[in-house]
């Protein structure tokens, strides 16, 4: 036998020969065939892997929590790979197209690599063949973000409205609370919560409709008030905390909402008629100033970052039977000086002119250095995030020159704010459907220029595109509100103090 | 009379009630009206769940939510209902035979059992009060089976009573607190007075435990939360047959512990046990019978079968429903109005119904009514208003989440608005959920390859038909104008503008609009040749030049001169002209025009 063997190796048959390469070939096409299933022999795509939330080329946040997402290219397998410099790469490879990126190791990536770049290897499984696609840069900026944010979500696309809470959301990982939700209250509006120059410990939030009044945590202190007074339009709306945390400015007026058959302004807001007050925390009185309390409309306070300046919105007077003037006025951006300690006011200056910009001005925001205000401004009238034409503009204070920032889309951006540190930049947008509002991020760098924006991370990515809900005023603190919805609950089942007016 | 009989009975009576709870089931609770009139959000997803685990009672709603979507379908629907029904049956009986085992036991339990199908013949009642019922039978059968001795009757109890707190809300924690109290009776004297005492204690501190520090609910439901609260209109209003239900569950545990303490005092023979089982069980079908007329509404049902046959397309069933209520009831107007537009015969059916909120009836909100959400999506949606089909579709969104209805209107006026990525959303959490993938299926190529689009032809009419780029018109009226002056070819808007000048006796502008009826109508329209008689009738004026048929002549003719006997007796021409000319314009026009506010039915003797 064994020499039949030998013999049969040294001297195969042609039939032998073909046996042979037969067997080759088999092994061969299984090799081939198994090398085609490793990631490594992936066929290379010339471009991005279609994924969403659409995490392109970004600047982060060196403690941003991971950015996961859903690929939705088709396919039986998914796998990414990141990589970077000075840490170890995170491989995931599932059948789910659901990325959760691992938060430790992303945590330490982002840390160790701050002020480089990370890259993002997507690949696909189809075919019984790997696909990979073009690689995303994110650029990781040693400037991190304030850690919280603050929204409300409610789930109103229009007028009415029924379940709602403000929340507060942990921005280095995905743990979010509510501060209170409208289920304690009885159901009742609430809204504009705001803070003193991103501090936790100084919040205010306005409860409507039912047990209604303002809430103010202030350092420890909870207290409610009522801003409703005889001499005032409205109890106080669109609040702004001055730098000094005693004062807070508002707006008082009255507005209308009204529908519209525009698909790009559904629904607006106008404002019939508005002035601004200022609150002090310590008196518990408000003031005001027939400078800014005029027949124009003044509205969307903002102080500036040294306190010395209030900035605000001004349209010309709404004349009773007008509806081109109450519906379609255009809004320009003026500033007041004003002493709080003096309690004296300045003269009225224009900072921006609806006529020269050709667009409304409104929501303005100063940044954390006083160089730049970002506004919205959209055709007319001042309540943007009802069109979708509305996008974000920054103003050089120095300067004056205006532009619209790079970080716009065709759908509609609105309400923005600044980190601590000037940064980032978190606004509203509605552009992943038309419909809703999500937060957005944006670097916004020192020579004035915003990067590609991203919408916050979830831990469930789905969830922008289940939850029918919109998230409000995006505010980031630089820390956690220690307060539980319980203690906000029984203060606002409490009466609330009502305000004196400051007539001197 | 021996008692292999009385054991027949014991088992025929119940089989044969349980068979006619189940033809209630089918016909006249239906649970599909049921859940078209509730539409119970529910999605299989994490963060959908964990809205339901924040506060007490959201899990039994979530519960009660999911077994709600098989009401989806008739069938499933019933089936599902009864099995629900029979287990809190099952429950209660084996709850009574471990304290006292008794043949008479299944009746109280089929007593417990019908009152929770009365109370779901009421659309808006709350389904997860049933859930939290039977959630409350269970824990107390296992209470009483395994409390045998104090300290473990406190052990479960206080497991049980936390549970119960935090599963279904404070109020049945009360209710099975009670009926613990009760049951503490078995024990002797001075365990029962401490364990009883314990019980007092434990529910009212764990309330005010949970208010104070771990549940920010409103202070209102600190004690007595039976169910989660809703806006005036979707509320359900509680009915003496609610408070029987829920205090059934304490009655029976005292029944069973009087039955237990008093057992050797009675003892009846076969005899007397059968006469007694056959008396129980006429009780039993008098009090169900009385408890249904007592709490049953017709006119509710009938309203919600108008807006579930109209949803359904079904428009014979929707004017049956909407004309056989005994009141009048706008929404139900409503449907139909939409029904005989759908099915093509608004001008010519519309005044077979009593139009008596006047202009109202084409203008459905009018007044600002969340309620109204619904049918303000589907009749601008029909009419190709489609900016206010959008905002009504999202107001009724805002009280009924994930509501289906809503999700796949939304679905369409996406897809018409061109707002792809928003209708794709949608499809995808309808998707999601546990009914109708048709839907899904049939709409969901369009959003992946819009060029379809162009092949579909509701959506390029509703593109080319809709009104745009101006602040909404508050007035009806210049809505249909508008509607017309983007599309003239729109009959929809045509037939309810000249409806609106009809019901608003508005004749001029009604002649003015008649001059184009050729553009709509290829056959003389009975109610517009009414119209332009009365016209003449009443402003004197010629109408000679139309064309109106003779037999519409004859008609006018004799209902005037019907009128005219009555000498100026305005009521008792009304009521006998009302079966000949009751569905004419001219009894509208004459008896019910202006508007009036509390109609009076005038019954078929009276004719």
């Amino acid at each position: 036998m064994i020499g039949n063997h030998s013999h049969k190796i040294v001297n195969p048959t042609g039939n032998e020969y073909r046996r042979y390469y037969l067997l080759l070939i088999i092994v061969a096409s299984i090799l081939l065939y198994n090398c085609s299933k490793q990631p490594e022999n992936a066929i290379e795509i010339d471009s991005d892997a279609d994924i969403f939330p659409e995490y392109y080329d970004l600047t982060l946040p060196s403690n941003i929590a991971p950015l996961n997402f859903i690929i939705k290219e088709p396919g039986t397998k998914f796998r990414l790979e990141i990589s970077a410099q000075n840490s170890k790469s995170i491989s995931i490879q599932q059948k789910s197209n659901k990325i959760k990126i691992p938060i430790k190791a992303w945590r330490e990536m982002l840390t160790e690599n701050a002020g480089d770049t990370l890259n993002f290897y997507i690949r696909v499984f189809r075919n019984n063949q790997w696909n990979k696609y073009k690689t995303i840069h994110h650029w990781i900026s040693p400037d991190p973000i304030d850690s919280y944010l603050a929204y409300r979500i409610v789930n109103a696309v229009y007028l009415k409205w029924r379940d709602m809470g403000i929340y507060q959301r942990n921005l280095t990982n995905f743990d979010e609370e509510p501060l209170i939700e409208n289920y304690s209250t009885e159901n009742g509006c609430m809204n504009c919560h705001s803070f003193s120059k991103n501090d936790p410990s100084k919040m205010l939030i306005h409860f409507r409709i039912l047990h209604p009044g303002t809430l103010i945590w202030n350092e420890g202190e909870l207290s409610k008030i009522d801003t409703r007074t005889s001499k005032t339009m409205s109890s106080g709306i669109y609040p702004a905390w001055h730098p000094n945390g005693k004062h807070i400015s508002f707006a008082v007026g009255q507005i209308s909402p009204h529908l519209t058959t525009r698909s790009d302004k559904i629904v607006d807001v106008a404002d019939k008629a508005s002035d601004l007050i200022v609150y002090n925390l310590e008196n518990n009185t408000i003031i005001t100033s027939p400078k800014i309390s005029t027949n124009r409309r003044e509205n969307m306070p903002v102080w500036s970052a040294d306190g010395k300046y209030l900035y605000f919105i001004s349209a010309p007077e709404a004349k009773k039977g007008d509806d081109e003037s109450l519906l379609h006025s255009k809004y320009d951006l003026m500033r007041i000086s004003y002493d709080t300690q003096l309690n004296i006011w300045g003269e009225v200056e224009m900072v921006l002119s609806s006529d020269l910009t050709g667009k409304s001005i409104s929501m303005p925001s100063v940044s954390p250095d006083g160089k730049y205000i970002v506004c919205s401004m959209s055709d007319f009238g001042y309540f943007t995030i009802y069109h979708k034409d509305s996008d974000l503009y920054s103003v050089d204070l120095r300067t004056k020159e205006y532009k619209k920032l790079e970080l716009n889309s065709q759908s509609t951006e609105s309400y923005s704010t600044w980190s601590s540190n000037g940064r980032w930049l978190i606004f509203s947008s509605k552009r992943i459907d038309d419909v809703y509002t999500r937060p957005y991020i944006s670097y916004f760098d020192e020579n004035g220029i915003s990067h590609t924006p991203f919408v916050i991370p979830q831990k469930d990515p789905d969830i922008y595109s289940r939850l029918l809900a919109n998230y409000n005023r995006p505010e980031l603190i630089n820390g956690k509100v220690e307060l539980s919805p319980i203690q906000i609950r029984d203060v606002i089942f409490d009466d609330a103090a009502k305000v004196e007016v400051n007539e001197k | 009379m021996d008692k292999n009989s009385s054991n027949q009975l014991f088992k025929i009576l119940p089989a044969v009630y349980i068979v006619i709870a189940l033809v209630y089931v089918i016909i006249i609770i239906q649970p599909s009206l049921y859940f078209h009139h509730t539409q119970p959000p529910f999605l299989l997803s994490k963060d959908f769940f964990s809205n339901y685990l924040k506060y007490p009672g959201g899990l039994s709603e979530l519960i009660a939510n999911f077994i709600m979507q098989f009401f989806y379908l008739k069938i499933s629907g019933s089936i599902i209902l009864m099995s629900v029904a029979i287990l809190i049956m099952i429950s209660a009986r084996a709850l009574l035979n471990v304290i006292y085992k008794s043949r008479f036991n299944i009746i109280w339990a089929l007593a417990i059992m019908s009152f929770a199908l009365i109370l779901t013949s009421n659309y808006k009642f709350p389904f997860s009060i049933i859930i939290s019922a039977e959630a409350v039978l269970l824990v107390l059968l296992f209470l009483v089976k395994f409390g045998m001795k104090p300290i473990y009757f406190v052990l479960i109890y206080s497991l049980s009573a936390s549970f119960l707190y935090y599963f279904s809300g404070s109020g049945y924690m009360f209710i099975f607190s009670a009926s613990a109290l009760v049951l503490t009776t078995k024990f002797h004297f001075r365990k029962s007075l401490i364990t009883a005492a314990f019980i007092i204690t434990f529910s009212y501190l764990t309330p005010q435990f949970a208010w104070n520090f771990i549940f920010p609910i409103p202070p209102n439901q600190k004690y007595f939360y039976l169910f989660a609260p809703k806006l005036d209109f979707m509320a359900y209003t509680e009915s003496a047959i609610f408070y029987v239900f829920l205090l059934s569950i304490i009655i029976l545990v005292i029944w069973g512990r009087l039955a237990c303490t008093f057992q050797n005092k009675f003892k009846l023979n076969d005899v007397s046990e059968k006469q007694l089982s056959i008396l129980a069980f006429l009780l039993l079908f008098s009090a169900s019978f009385y408890s249904h007329n007592y709490s049953y509404q017709s006119d509710a049902k009938k309203m919600v079968a108008s807006d579930y046959y109209c949803y359904t397309n079904n428009v014979e069933k929707t004017t049956q429903a909407a004309r056989n209520m005994k009141n009048y009831n706008f929404m139900a107007n409503m449907n139909y109005n939409i029904a005989i537009n759908r099915a093509g015969k608004l001008t010519e059916d519309f005044f077979k119904f009593f139009q008596i909120s006047g202009t109202d009836a084409v203008h459905p909100d009018n007044q600002f009514f969340s309620e109204v959400s619904f049918i303000s999506a589907d009749f601008y949606y029909d009419l190709g208003y489609i900016s206010e089909a959008r905002h009504w579709a999202y107001e009724s969104l805002v009280f009924y989440p994930f509501s289906i209805r809503t999700l796949q209107i939304l679905v369409k006026i996406h897809l018409i608005t061109g707002e792809y990525k928003a209708a794709e959303e949608y499809l995808n959490i309808l998707k999601q959920g546990v009914l109708d993938r048709d839907f899904v299926k049939k709409y969901l190529p369009y959003v992946k390859d819009t060029s379809l689009i162009s092949s579909n032809r509701e959506i390029l009419e509703k593109r080319s038909s809709s009104p745009a780029e101006h602040e909404l018109n508050p007035f009806i009226e210049e809505r249909f104008k508008e509607l017309l002056g983007v599309n003239p070819k729109n009959k929809t808007a045509y037939e309810y503008l000249m409806l609106y000048y009809l019901l608003d006796a508005q004749l001029a502008n009604f002649l003015e609009l008649y001059e184009k009826v050729g553009d709509y109508f290829s056959k003389p329209v009975a109610i517009y040749e009414e119209a332009l008689l009365m016209y003449g009738a009443v402003f004197q004026v010629s109408i000679t030049e139309y064309d109106i048929r003779p037999e519409t002549r004859a008609r006018f003719d004799d209902f005037i001169q019907k009128i005219n006997q009555f000498k100026g007796d305005q009521r008792g021409a009304r009521n006998f002209l009302y079966k000949e000319y009751g569905q004419s314009y001219m009894y509208y026009l004459q008896f019910l025009y202006p508007r009036i506010l509390k109609p009076e039915i005038i019954k078929k003797d009276d004719w």
